[in-house]
């Protein structure tokens, strides 16, 4: 703007003129920034872009030093986040699925693994007395019995702990409950070597990490942190409760020792300082002694045992008695049991029983049994077991005592001698019976009918004595052969004759050959005599018998010097009648 | 004094004899056993420098070659590395250089010494002394060393030490 002008104002309106050129001159440059700062100010648009250029650089130097803007902002992104929620939730959902999986995915590996441990401590625990006591102090105190057995029954020992650099793997601290660790930086490497290997061969996310490895008895449970790992060694079963706190350790670290971890370069030095943060986690959980409850374990068995036993043993001993007896039944001749068993609590046995045979309600008595707890019923039957045939068969013959009975096969052998009466009644009888079918009687000798048993006994008590070396008898035959001829008189009716054997003996002295035939000689002499007193030869045999034994006296010797009479009876046959 | 911790990777083409250098010198608790099964086996070789103690804690790599990639995996931490190379056989230089390259990919700084070992088998040392040279004119520290004599294994870790402090 020039300064003069050829046309001059006048002086008042040359003054304000003058003036305004001086402003111009002078402010002019200020006013036009002015101008250009009220048209900024005034323009919103403007504005916005202005703040939004400085805002970043305004907000990244103060969040270090206090949390102003994040207070301020905090209702801001709040109410930010609900709007996109209520707008659409899917944007947002998409945004941070990625980090929740991870998270829930953790939670519910850890929240099940409580719950499986808690379920098998409290299935070991649930049928012990011990047990029992855990359930009452549960029911005592209002909490969870899972809760209670947790608190009991844990026996572990967290042996060493190994803080660990997460990128060299180089031991930070270290602290053992007992000894010296050996070589634990070493074992820290090869933790960390470990912890590669399987994340390498496995191909699993550099944040995902062997979590426990399992030898033994030996645990070794791995916390991860983003600059260290927390290592715990653990003996035992470790309740899921210290895998929490090894977390918060871990995470606590991680807070105290930030600069430290991130700028590491091989200085431990720092770390002693959380040496009693990880010592307080080298913990020992003692089972209470199991003794008492054990011992009580013990007696309540012993109890059952005992109660059972008094219930088991007069049961047992009942029913082994009403099997003895069974096996008696089973056993005896004549009884065949059909049915056996236990109603109304009463036993009961059925079956068939021959008159013969063994009386079951004595055998009950026998078995130790009381007979009014046991039931039989017995149909009568024939049996043909020898032993009760036999029985039968001498209760219906009723056989005299020098008769000796015997089965064999079914067939009856009739032995010795017997009036000739009962011999014809067993003739007649013995093939009807059951279980009889042959009649054996070669070995039985007829004693002849009954009217006569006198006359065979005087003959049988005869006896003729002889002289040393004689064959001669010392005293008449007549009475004798009176007796022979009234046998074979009262024979006849019955169809029956006389056999007479005459046995003739020696005594010791001399030759036995010699005696031998001296035997036979007086037995052949007195047949002979017989016969000359008219008796039929038929009727008569003879036999030497020689003294066997060594006679002690003379008197001895002189009484075995003699002849003597059996007598028997045979058919006679049709002619000689 | 401080006493420092220090992660050193050892890694060599097989049969260099990686293993046997170390053995008589370090402090070892786990079985060669671990390198085939695990892939890595960790000793401790304590290095005093100067008023101070080093702490190497040694990873050795299992040397078969394709796994070397996986085992690679193990140099995330390490302060430091050393090379090892069959001085008899040439083709386990170039193993020991493509190990250094991949190393030096993933950290350009990390100190590191190349070992070429089996010097006391001169008759069959078959080296070519310019490579050798061409490498030390690098500014790589190159020592040749014995697991059998020892010679040289002990200066090798002194050297690494003092530049991992």
């Amino acid at each position: 703007m020039p300064l003069e002008s050829d046309e001059r104002p006048t002086t008042e309106n040359g003054d304000r003129e003058r003036l305004s050129r001086l402003r111009a001159i002078l402010f002019g440059a200020e006013r036009e920034r002015l101008y250009h700062l009220e048209e900024r100010l005034g323009d919103p648009t403007a504005l916005a872009r202005e703040v939004g250029d400085v805002l970043p650089a305004a907000l990244e130097p103060r969040s270090p030093e206090d949390h102003r803007i994040a207070n301020a902002l905090a209702p801001l992104i709040e109410d930010g986040v609900k709007t996109s929620v209520r707008r659409d939730p899917q944007p947002l959902a998409d945004a941070i699925f990625p980090v929740i999986g991870p998270a829930i995915r953790r939670a519910i590996r850890a929240a099940l693994a409580e719950l499986v441990q808690s379920i098998n401590q409290t299935l070991d625990h649930t049928f012990s007395v011990r047990g029992l006591r855990w359930r009452w102090e549960a029911i005592r105190t209002g909490r969870s019995f899972g809760e209670v057995v947790l608190q009991h029954s844990l026996v572990y020992r967290v042996e060493q702990l190994y803080l660990i650099h997460r990128e060299t793997g180089l031991l930070l601290q270290h602290v053992v409950a007992t000894g010296e660790g050996d070589a634990a930086e070493m074992v820290a490497g090869m933790l960390t070597a470990i912890q590669d290997f399987v994340r390498d061969s496995f191909k699993v996310d550099r944040a995902e990490a062997l979590e426990t490895m399992q030898v033994g008895e030996l645990t070794v449970w791995v916390e991860q942190g983003p600059a260290a790992i927390l290592a715990a060694v653990i003996r035992g079963q470790a309740p899921q409760t210290l895998r929490t706190e090894l977390e918060d350790v871990v995470e606590r670290l991680h807070a105290d020792f930030g600069p430290e971890l991130g700028e590491f370069e091989g200085n431990i030095a720092p770390f002693a300082r959380c040496r009693p943060e990880l010592e307080r986690l080298l913990r020992a959980e003692v089972a209470p002694t199991a003794r008492s409850s054990r011992w009580g374990a013990w007696a309540v068995a012993a109890a059952a045992i005992i109660l059972l036993g008094l219930w088991l043993i007069p049961r047992e001993v009942r029913s082994n008695r009403w099997e003895a007896y069974l096996d008696r039944l089973r056993e005896s001749p004549g009884l065949v049991v059909t049915e056996t068993g236990r109603r109304n609590g009463r036993y009961f046995v059925s079956g068939l029983r021959d008159p013969q045979a063994a009386d079951p309600s004595a055998l009950v008595r026998e078995a130790g049994l009381d007979p009014r707890s046991v039931d039989g019923r017995w149909e009568p039957y024939v049996s043909l077991d020898p032993v009760l045939v036999a029985g039968r068969i001498r209760k219906l013959l009723d056989p005299p005592a020098q008769v000796d009975l015997a089965l064999a096969d079914g067939e009856l052998t009739l032995s010795g001698r017997a009036p000739h009466e009962w011999i014809t009644r067993a003739k007649a009888m013995a093939p009807a019976l059951p279980g009889v079918t042959r009649l054996r009687m070669d070995q039985l000798v007829d004693q002849g009918p009954a009217s006569l048993v006198e006359t065979v006994n005087a003959v049988e008590q005869r006896e003729y004595r002889f002289a040393v070396g004689s064959d001669a008898p010392g005293e008449s035959l007549i009475p004798l052969t009176a007796d022979l001829r009234e046998l074979g008189r009262g024979g006849r009716p019955f169809g029956l004759r006389p056999l007479v054997e005459i046995t003739g003996e020696t005594d010791d002295l001399g030759d036995r050959q010699v005696n031998a035939r001296l035997g036979q000689a007086r037995a052949d002499r007195i047949a002979a005599l017989l016969r000359e007193e008219g008796i039929p030869g038929e009727w008569l045999t003879s036999r030497g018998l020689e003294a066997s034994e060594s006679l002690a006296s003379d008197s001895a010797r002189a009484q075995h010097r003699r002849v003597w009479f059996r007598v028997g009876f045979v058919s006679q046959l049709p002619e000689e009648r | 004094m401080t006493a420092l911790e220090k992660k050193v990777c050892m890694m060599g083409a097989p049969g260099v004899g990686k293993t046997s250098l170390v053995r008589r010198y370090v402090e070892s608790t786990f079985s060669d056993k671990y390198l085939s099964t695990v892939g890595v086996k960790i000793d401790r070789k304590v290095v005093p420098v100067g008023d101070d103690t080093i702490n190497m804690m040694l990873w050795d790599l299992q040397g078969e070659e394709r796994y070397q990639w996986v085992r690679l995996q193990y140099l995330r931490g390490a302060s430091g590395y050393v090379l090892v190379a069959d001085g008899t056989r040439p083709e386990t230089l170039e193993v020991a250089l493509g190990l250094q390259e991949n190393a030096a990919g993933r950290d350009e700084s990390l100190p590191f010494v190349l070992l070429i070992n089996k010097s006391d088998l001169t008759a069959d040392w078959s080296m070519d002394a310019a490579r050798v040279g061409e490498l030390r004119g690098k500014g790589w520290t190159v020592l040749e060393t014995s697991a059998k004599s020892g010679n040289g294994v002990e200066e090798a870790f002194r050297d690494l030490a003092t530049r991992l402090l």
